[in-house]
């Protein structure tokens, strides 16, 4: 066994997983900065467990030939739903919604995991199409695989989770063989979809869309967030005011500054330098994990990693984006630096994913 | 054929992988471009809202609830005060100005900097405080120079009132910040947060979860001046409950009055419900003291003191009870029948027993006594030979019986259970054999025996209620419900006393006081009070003969413990004085004066439609009597 295990090891993408290393020390050190007055819990002691295990999954997750893995979706989806369903039913609501179950000391976030569900799943059931164009039973089913989770997320209510289910599925559409006139049949339909969905809205969720328009609208309620959030990024400057050193930071102004908005305290205390930088790493990755799918063996493997690449990316073009003020505010966690476990073990396991699909490209 | 397809498919699925680069670079520079508008492009606008855009959140200190007398009368409550106080996050600027600070609040150069040099180590959140209990001048001296002084907090922190000073202190405890310990332990429940103020020792401690109020916190967004701009968030504080007590303030104001300036301890309780209603132990300690940061030199002043005055020696210390101890003798015998009422004793002044001699403390000797007599005039000889004929452990049986060297389970901390030796006892804990001799030590409450004032508070009204022996308790039964706190069950007597032992042992008491004995300080005209005085050596005789010799004033422990009335007794005491000498003399005025007001307020009125009984005076001196 340990004379097969080596070339794997020479495969796997060393470079991928040690940016991801760095953007979630980043991340511990930012976690401490942006919580060191909070009572005493110790947000980022926590942090650095949830990266070790992030590990042990990756390693997990890497172990297993994609092939093999791909064999489980069925019941992963399965799971992946009841989960969603169970949730509904026994997690305590916090501010309206029910997204966590409590788990003893921890709580878990099944929508969170619900998004590697979706990517394998959509994976599989893509690859296994022979024909050139999907056809439309295919597409409908397609959607009706990723609608069932994301209307369950759509009941916690948890938008910004749901919303994140999409990608893949526009990807995996977009690149798995769809027509010209289904791509403009999508166009229309989502265009209406949006115009419908606007009445559909919740008043506060109509009134984070008025103030992602205009957040000075409401400075003291709803654009509070977003404008707190640019003052703490636009107050960094070029170098930034030092780590744990964020005066807005420390004001304890953002309620969830360790957690969704952990980029404006990586702006506030490291600058336009250390956001750069940490954007770069996050391109980096990307870039990196694309390159991985041009030179997958197999269609499976192209469409997990394209999946897997999908969701990251709207991740950071989301969060990023609502902190610097290009997108409205939605509880979209900062892959990697964002507190939290059941993000950071998804993370992982989507970039585990990613790597599996590397090491395997040239083995048969 | 299917295999060329296969990947043919692929390859075309991968041809389209460049488009998705290009989308993914184009969305990275659109993150970018947004970065650089708003920290470089926009920089100095942001920087200078950040400026103005300090918010400052400051802890609304709940007021702890009121503790009161039976009355309603308080007995700890809350005076308002100021905290000046300064955030960790703002020390930096406050570092310029801190020798005008230490100007105008009247500090030494360097005080205030070692000040908050000692507070470092506590939690990063907490506010330096920088002057406790702050007085107008002061705030009006940081009100006048806000521009100098911008961080400087003035916050309002209720602080906790003895109106009474030291009366009751032992009872009411004190408050102070919590210790790493006690939070780390959470023995102040999980809620417990650093620099809270919690009580330690007396109600304050076993009651503080239910005296606990809840603190609220206020967010202000201030200017870059310390002016408060806006409130953003608002939780006002949580008061913590009041809480009755059963203490009545009059009788323990007259306890410590009749007191005076000695050590020792008092206790009054109404047997028929277990209700204390005095409870002090001497010397004391002003609980006001420990209400803002108490100074290290002052704690430990308190501390190290040899006359210990923060030990509750009304029940965390316990004491050779002396002749007090001939009361549960006398109960011994007369359940164990080896006692009749007219079984006497002749006493020469002293006896031989197992070849040594032990002596009557009155010289001359009591000559032929009985029961009733031994107990007035508290011979000794009696109940030597009592002892002899009893033996350790039957008086063990019956004390034991009555509550002694037992905890009582009053609702307070630290009790002492007290000892009653057997032979169990001393071979548990010396692994040696009881010798004869000692029982003629303990038959006059000497040598190992040990109790403390309220067990023998308890035993005296558990006597003359006929042996029922309440758990006493200084918070009222319905208070401690809504507290959460329970008491154990009451002590269920085994043997039973037999009405004809009570009825011979109080008539015994009643005499005491009311005939020719030693106890007639201890009178309440009108009140058939029962009582017992005692005497406990500290020291052996030779020992004391010597120091008096020298010139030390030495004398012994004194006792006085009783009930009232005689039959169904409403109120038992037990007072213990250090070195008061003569039990007599000096505990049974302080025990008369808690009785006295008892009667005042509650049978007095009830007495004077009643005709006058017949008074029997007896004028048989029994001067220096024990």
């Amino acid at each position: 066994m340990p004379k097969r295990i080596l070339p794997y090891l020479k495969q796997c993408d060393w470079v991928l997983l040690s940016l991801a290393l760095a953007i979630a020390a980043v991340g511990v050190t930012e976690i401490y900065s942006a919580t060191q007055y909070e009572l005493s819990e110790t947000f980022y002691v926590k942090q650095i467990y949830y990266i070790i295990l992030g590990l042990v999954v990756l390693a997990l997750v890497v172990s297993l030939d994609y092939r093999i893995l791909s064999q489980q979706v069925p019941y992963i989806y399965l799971v992946a739903v009841l989960s969603l369903i169970l949730v509904l039913f026994i997690a305590p609501a916090i501010h309206g919604t029910r997204g966590w179950i409590p788990l003893g000391a921890f709580k878990i976030q099944p929508a969170e995991f619900a998004k590697v569900a979706i990517v394998v799943t959509l994976a599989r059931f893509l690859s296994e199409n022979r024909t050139h164009f999907l056809t439309s039973a295919e597409i409908i089913k397609a959607c009706l695989l990723v609608g069932l989770p994301l209307g369950l997320i759509l009941l916690q209510p948890d938008l910004g989770s749901a919303v994140t289910l999409a990608p893949p599925l526009a990807v995996g559409l977009g690149l798995g063989g769809l027509r010209r006139r289904w791509i403009l049949a999508a166009v229309v339909l989502a265009t209406l979809i949006t115009a419908a969905g606007w009445y559909s809205l919740k008043p506060y969720q109509k009134e984070r869309v008025y103030t992602f328009l205009e957040p000075e609208r409401d400075p003291g309620g709803q654009g509070y967030q977003a404008i707190q959030a640019r003052i703490a990024m636009g107050s960094g400057g070029l170098l930034g005011k030092g780590v744990a050193r964020g005066s807005q930071t420390a004001l304890g102004f953002l309620p969830e500054r360790h957690t969704d908005f952990i980029f404006s305290v990586v702006g506030e205390e490291l600058g336009f330098t250390g956001s750069f930088l940490i954007l770069g790493f996050y391109f980096l990755i990307i870039m990196r994990s694309l390159r991985i799918a041009q030179t997958a063996r197999d269609k499976l493997g192209v469409f997990l990693v394209l999946g897997s690449v999908s969701v990251l990316f709207f991740h950071i073009l989301v969060n990023v984006g609502m902190v610097v003020g290009l997108a409205p505010i939605t509880g979209i966690p900062l892959p990697l630096l964002s507190y939290g476990g059941s993000s950071m073990l998804t993370t992982f396991m989507l970039l585990g994913l990613i790597i599996n699909v590397g090491m395997r490209r040239y083995v048969y | 054929m299917q295999l060329r397809d296969f990947y043919k498919d692929k390859e075309t699925i991968q041809a389209r992988i460049p488009m998705l680069r290009v989308s993914v670079v184009l969305g990275f520079l659109l993150l970018l471009a947004g970065l650089w508008k708003v920290q470089i492009l926009r920089h100095g606008y942001y920087a200078g809202r950040a400026e103005q855009n300090q918010i400052r959140s400051i802890r609304l200190v709940a007021p702890r609830g009121k503790i009161l007398d039976r009355y309603g009368r308080p007995l700890a409550d809350n005076r308002r005060s100021y905290t000046l106080s300064v955030t960790r996050r703002d020390l930096s600027e406050l570092e310029s100005s801190l020798d005008l600070l230490a100007k105008g609040l009247r500090f030494e150069p360097g005080f205030l900097k070692s000040r908050i040099e000692k507070q470092r180590r506590r939690p990063r959140y907490l506010p330096l405080v920088l002057k406790e209990d702050a007085g107008i001048g002061e705030i009006s001296f940081i009100e006048a120079h806000r521009q100098e002084l911008p961080a400087i907090q003035v916050v309002p922190n209720p602080i906790r009132n003895y109106p009474e000073d030291e009366v009751a202190a032992h009872l009411l405890g004190y408050v102070t910040e919590i210790s790493e310990n006690q939070l780390e332990s959470r023995i102040f429940g999980d809620t417990a947060k650093p620099g809270d103020m919690v009580g330690q020792e007396g109600v304050e401690r076993v009651y503080d979860h239910f005296l606990r109020g809840e603190d609220g916190e206020k967010r202000v967004r201030v200017d870059s001046r310390g002016r408060e701009i806006e409130t953003t968030r608002m939780i006002p504080p949580l008061a913590g409950n009041n809480l009755r007590l059963t203490i009545d303030i009059d009788i323990q104001r007259a306890a410590e009055k009749a007191f005076g300036d000695k050590a020792g301890a008092a206790v009054a309780m109404d047997p028929r419900t277990g209700e204390v209603l005095c409870l002090l132990s001497r010397p004391a300690f002003d609980p006001n003291s420990f209400a803002t940061r108490i100074s290290r030199q002052k704690w430990e002043q308190l501390l190290l003191d040899p006359r210990k005055p923060m030990q509750n020696r009304a029940i965390q210390s316990r004491f050779p009870p002396g002749s007090v101890f001939k009361i549960f003798l006398a109960v011994a015998g007369l359940q164990e029948g080896v006692l009749t009422p007219t079984h006497t004793e002749y006493c020469s002044g002293g006896a031989q027993i197992y070849g040594r001699r032990f002596n009557c403390w009155k010289k001359e000797g009591h000559g032929s006594v009985d029961l009733h007599r031994a107990i007035v005039s508290s011979c000794n000889v009696f109940f030597y030979r009592l002892g002899r004929k009893l033996g350790i452990d039957r008086i063990a049986v019956h004390a034991k019986a009555m509550g002694l060297g037992y905890k009582t389970g009053i609702d307070l901390l630290g009790e002492n259970p007290g000892i009653i030796p057997s032979r169990e006892w001393k071979r548990r804990i010396f692994n040696a054999n009881w010798y004869p001799g000692e029982t003629i030590s303990v038959a006059i409450g000497q040598g190992a025996v040990s109790l403390t004032p309220i067990q023998l508070a308890r035993a005296l009204g558990g006597l003359g209620l006929g042996g029922v022996y309440n758990v006493p308790h200084v918070v009222p039964s319905e208070e401690r419900r809504r507290a959460g706190r329970r008491l154990p069950a009451a002590f269920k007597p085994n043997p039973p006393l037999e009405p004809r032992t009570v009825r011979l042992v109080s008539r015994g008491l009643w005499g005491v006081v009311n005939e020719y004995g030693t106890g007639r300080r201890a009178v309440v005209q009108g009140f058939d009070v029962c009582g017992k005085t005692g005497t406990a050596q500290v020291i052996r005789r030779e020992s004391r003969a010597r120091l008096q010799s020298e010139g030390e004033p030495f004398q012994d422990n004194a006792w006085f413990v009783g009930f009232a009335p005689r039959d169904l007794p409403e109120i038992a005491g037990a007072v213990f004085v250090e070195q008061g000498g003569n039990g007599g003399a000096s505990a049974a005025p302080v025990l008369q004066a808690m009785f006295q007001v008892y009667f005042d307020k509650h049978k007095k009125n009830q007495l004077q439609d009643r005709a006058p009984s017949a008074q029997v005076t007896f004028s048989l001196p029994s001067e220096g009597a024990n």
